[in-house]
């Protein structure tokens, strides 16, 4: 008997596409072991992040005022179980990585000669993965932001939870542009393994994800809020705990939108000059 | 129009010239020394539809960089190629659903998918309908005796039924166009024989234009009329396989077998080169042009139970052929 899905998008464009994420997702699921497990411990570094904001907070001797910058720690709880969710939409491991491995050993061949997109590829494969992910987020993420309710204090409206769900998807294809782009790099470089370590660095710093953005000194503040790596988790996290107020949300997400397209087109400039220069190795 | 024209196609690598040692890498970290390489040097030919052309060459010759160009992985440094009507470098998708690479060296399928679902993956990426594919599939798996491995993961398959899954999946779509490079490598006896009478039988089917690449003189004796030879990214000979016979080898091979009486070693000498000696059989090398004299002469001469007379072995030929197109220092 046939799925649901099994001739969905047939005699469309994007049903190989289709095909890819289908597939990409039932490989991912036939690991068990590695499902399990990232299903069950997923969680676990928000656990000792909270734990290191409360020796901050509530350290003894600490004569603070309950806040750091402008964050109660209810607030960093909250940004913290939410920046979990962002970059649940916004990092792609192994991405750039496999990128580079595919440019450097010459396996970019397979996907020039058939009729397809490789930046497309790349798309369904992680977004085979975020669903995988999701599937078990939905178990096990539940439980953990129950036991953190009493954080949770702040009841976003209806325009903060659209703003929410918008810079989600916008985080997604930050971080799938920007993945692309600097497995890109080996098309001029080839070994990249220690570019990737220190623009993976830098990423995880600017997204807000080490660090609340807004607790940087405000001169650096100004410039790096609005940098494309906080939209892959700072603002999202910023949008629903409240602290974006209704009449920047359109600047807020605006920008976004504009840092997309620029990913866009860079992503198809970097493709078009980046294939002029591959040597497709082996064979 | 033919389908394959390719017009002073060329190829140069810029490579970096390190020298050896821990001094070397130290020096190419401040400055880099770079030569130029001419994979593919200024190659022009034309192949007609349903043509199967063998394109040989030692290693390091060019055959694998040409055809990656004509694939479009490659984009050449001067000249043109036009396949199908196509510039193969645009990668236009309606070029890409025309043609086909296999290539013997490296895996194109999805190594962590079974066999059948990375072949179903191939139909979709190129629009296959469903019944043309199980059409194509069930043939093509009858032929080459996979149909049991269709649920086998593609790592766990070994190098020769690899390779079949490999060429399945590059027919699939029917190909008008097939760059074959050394399909064969690494493949027993037998399934060398099946996987050429299999080409072979499918260019005389479907009359699909095949350029192939190998190593292995019976893949191209066995398969190509045509035959371009390339060494060092030039073009040396482009024609048929008999012709190269003719052009490169100026002697004939002539085997006798004696009746009776001994034939010293020395009296067969002043009639060719004396390849082989026993007491009652030799073998001798002879120029092309004296064969029919010589023969004649030694029938006269002595007994003689049997006498062969035989082109000298193909890949001497070749072999001598890249010899001479070696540059000079």
């Amino acid at each position: 008997m046939k799925s649901l899905t099994e001739d969905l998008f047939q005699g469309t464009p994007i049903r190989k596409y289709w095909v890819i994420l289908s597939t990409r997702t039932q490989e991912d699921m036939a690991y068990r072991a590695n499902y399990i497990l990232g299903a069950l411990f997923r969680f676990l570094p928000l656990v000792t992040t909270i734990y290191l904001w409360y020796a901050v907070f509530y350290s003894p001797g600490y004569a603070g005022s309950g806040r750091v910058g402008n964050m109660s720690f209810p607030d960093i709880v909250s940004y913290y179980a939410i920046m979990f969710v962002a970059r649940g939409f916004s990092s792609m491991p192994g991405m750039t990585r496999d990128i580079s491995i595919d440019i450097k050993d010459g396996l970019l061949n397979r996907y020039l000669i058939r009729p397809m997109s490789y930046f497309w590829y790349q798309t369904m494969y992680r977004l085979a993965h975020k669903l995988i992910f999701w599937l078990a987020a939905l178990i096990t993420f539940p439980p953990v932001f129950y036991l953190i309710r009493s954080y949770l204090q702040h009841v976003p409206t209806a325009l903060e939870w659209a703003g929410f769900f918008i810079s989600l998807l916008i985080a997604f294809w930050v971080g799938v542009l920007f993945s692309f782009l600097v497995g890109c790099l080996a098309f001029w470089f080839l070994e990249i393994s220690t570019f990737l370590f220190v623009i993976m660095t830098i990423e995880f710093f600017l997204s807000g994800h080490l660090l609340p953005l807004n607790l940087l000194p405000s001169a650096i503040v100004k410039y790096v809020q609005w940098l494309p790596f906080g939209y892959e988790g700072y603002w999202p996290c910023m949008i629903l705990i409240g602290k974006v107020p209704p009449d920047q949300m359109g600047t807020v997400l605006g920008i976004c939108f504009l840092w997309v397209g620029f990913f866009f087109i860079l992503v198809k400039l970097c493709w078009e000059w980046g294939t002029r220069r591959y040597s497709a190795v082996g064979g | 129009m033919s389908t394959i024209e390719v017009e002073n196609l060329t190829k140069v690598y810029r490579v970096n010239k390190k020298k050896p040692g821990i001094s070397g890498a130290i020096k190419a970290m401040f400055k880099r020394e770079y030569t130029e390489v001419h994979a593919v040097n200024d190659v022009s030919f034309k192949i007609e539809e349903g043509e199967l052309v063998g394109f040989l060459g030692p290693n390091g010759a060019g055959k694998t960089t040409t055809l990656k160009m004509l694939s479009g992985i490659l984009y050449p440094t001067v000249g043109t190629a036009k396949v199908l009507g196509f510039t193969p470098w645009e990668r236009k998708n309606e070029y890409r659903r025309q043609f086909a690479l296999v290539m013997g060296q490296k895996n194109q399928l999805w190594w962590d998918l079974p066999a059948q679902e990375s072949l179903y993956l191939n139909k979709e990426i190129y629009n296959v309908p469903d019944d043309e594919y199980k059409k194509v599939l069930d043939e093509m798996t009858e032929l080459l005796q996979v149909k049991k491995l269709l649920g086998v993961m593609v790592r766990e398959l070994s190098l020769g039924e690899r390779m079949k899954f490999e060429l399945i999946a590059s027919l699939l779509h029917t190909p008008r166009v097939l760059f074959l490079d050394e399909p064969t490598i690494g493949l027993d006896v037998v399934a060398q024989k099946n996987m050429r009478e299999f080409i072979k039988e499918y260019n005389r089917r479907t009359k699909t234009t095949i350029l192939l690449t190998s190593h292995y003189m019976n893949d191209i004796q066995a398969l190509c009329d045509r035959v371009i030879i390339i060494n060092h990214g030039k073009m040396f000979f482009d024609g048929g396989l008999n012709e190269i016979i003719e052009k490169f080898s100026a002697s004939k091979l002539v085997t006798l077998t004696f009746e009776n009486g001994v034939v010293e070693k020395a009296q067969l000498a002043q009639f060719g080169e004396v390849l082989e000696y026993e007491k009652l059989k030799a073998v001798l090398k002879v120029k092309r042009e004296d064969v029919a004299r010589i023969s004649a002469k030694i029938l006269d001469q002595w007994s003689v139970l049997d006498i062969n007379i035989e082109e000298v072995p193909i890949e001497e030929i070749i072999q001598k052929v890249f010899v001479s197109s070696e540059p000079t220092a």
